[in-house]
C-alpha cells in the first residue's frame, strides 16, 4: 500500500515534471535557439544541436531546481557553454583538416535578407575574443541585461561592461559602411 | 530573468542603430510550427536515448593516465600539472556541468578561451583526430 502510494506519488512527481519541461521547452525555444544561433556563427544545424542539448541537460536537472528563473540562468549558461565548445571544436577541426581556420559558418541560405551581409557580421564577430562575442550577443542582441549577462558568462558585470565596450568599438570600425548606409538614409 | 531594475548600457543615437541593424539583420528566421513540433520530437527522442558522457568517462581516464605516466617517466622535475592548471594547485572539478553551476569565476583577469580546448576535449581530440 505504502509502495503503491509512493509510485502514485512519483508519477505524479513525474507529470509534474513533464509538465513543467513541456513549459519550458515552449516558453524558451525561439529564443534559445536564436542565441545559439548567433552564437554559432549562423549554422542553423548546429544551433538545433547546440539547442536540442542544453534542453536535454535542463531536463536532467529539472529535479534541482524548484524555482524556473533558476532553472533559466542555469540552461542559458549551458547553452553558450554548449556553444562556446562547438566553436572551439570546429576551430580544431579546420586547423587539422588545412581549412582557412575562419570561424564562420554557412550563411544560412533560407533565411530572407542579404547573405553576404550576414556572412560579414559572422566573420566580425568571429574574429572578436570569445566573451566579446558572447558579451555582445547576449546584451546587445538578444536583450539580457549586464547583470544577467555577468551572471550567464562567469563573469564580473565591469568586466562584461568592458567587453561589450571594445566589441562594439571593434564592430564599428569592421563594419563602417553600414553606419554610412545608415546614416545616408537617414538624411 | 529579466528586473526593470537591471542596468543597461547606454547606446548613443548612432550606436543604437548600428547595434538595432545587427540585430535584425544577423538573425535565422522565425520557427514554423512545423518545426517547433520537429524541434520538440527531436527533444524526446534525445531524452530517449542514454547518456553518452558515462562512455567517455574511462576514455578520458585512460587518456589523462596516459598523459601523466608518460608526464612522470619523461619529465620529472617537477609536480604533475594538468593543463591550465596553476601553480597554486588548484582542484579540477569533477565534472564541469557541477564546476558551471556551483562555481563562478571571478577574477578580474578575464582570459580569452575561445580558441582553448576544455581539457577533456583535447584528450578526445588527441584520440579521434590523431593530435
Amino acid at each position: 500500500m505504502v509502495a503503491g502510494l509512493a509510485a502514485v506519488e512519483g508519477s505524479v512527481v513525474a507529470l509534474d515534471l513533464e509538465e513543467r519541461f513541456t513549459a519550458f521547452v515552449t516558453t524558451h525555444r525561439d529564443r534559445a535557439r536564436r542565441l545559439a544561433w548567433r552564437l554559432v556563427g549562423g549554422d542553423e544545424a548546429a544551433a538545433e544541436d547546440v539547442t536540442q542539448e542544453a534542453f536535454v541537460k535542463a531536463y536532467r536537472a529539472l529535479g534541482r531546481f524548484r524555482e524556473d528563473s533558476k532553472l533559466e540562468t542555469w540552461f542559458y549558461r549551458i547553452l553558450v557553454r554548449q556553444a562556446s565548445s562547438h566553436r572551439r571544436w570546429r576551430a580544431v577541426r579546420q586547423r587539422w583538416s588545412g581549412g582557412s581556420g575562419e570561424d564562420v559558418a554557412d550563411p544560412a541560405p533560407r533565411v530572407p535578407g542579404d547573405p553576404g551581409l550576414r556572412r560579414r557580421i559572422a566573420a566580425a564577430l568571429g574574429r572578436l575574443t570569445g566573451r566579446q562575442r558572447e558579451a555582445f550577443i547576449l546584451v546587445h542582441l538578444e536583450g539580457f541585461t549586464v547583470r544577467e549577462s555577468a551572471q550567464l558568462l562567469g563573469k564580473p558585470t565591469g568586466t562584461v561592461k568592458s567587453h561589450l565596450h571594445r566589441a562594439l568599438r571593434t564592430l564599428r570600425a569592421e563594419l563602417a559602411d553600414l553606419q554610412d548606409l545608415d546614416g545616408g538614409r537617414r538624411q | 530573468m529579466t528586473s526593470p531594475r537591471d542596468e543597461r548600457p547606454v547606446l548613443d543615437g548612432a550606436e543604437k542603430e548600428f547595434v538595432d541593424r545587427l540585430a535584425r539583420d544577423y538573425a535565422p528566421p522565425p520557427m514554423t510550427a512545423g518545426e517547433r513540433a520537429a524541434f520538440d520530437e527531436a527533444v524526446r527522442a534525445r531524452l530517449e536515448r542514454p547518456e553518452r558522457r558515462p562512455l567517455l568517462v574511462p576514455a578520458i581516464g585512460a587518456a589523462a593516465a596516459a598523459a601523466a605516466l608518460c608526464f612522470v617517466l619523461f619529465d620529472s622535475t617537477g609536480p604533475i600539472r594538468l593543463p591550465g592548471e596553476e601553480e597554486s594547485g588548484a582542484v579540477v572539478a569533477s565534472s564541469w556541468e557541477d564546476e558551471l553551476f556551483l562555481s563562478s569565476d571571478l577574477s578580474a583577469e578575464d582570459r580569452d578561451e575561445s580558441e582553448t580546448l576544455p581539457q577533456d576535449y583535447l584528450a578526445i581530440a588527441g584520440v579521434f583526430l590523431g593530435g
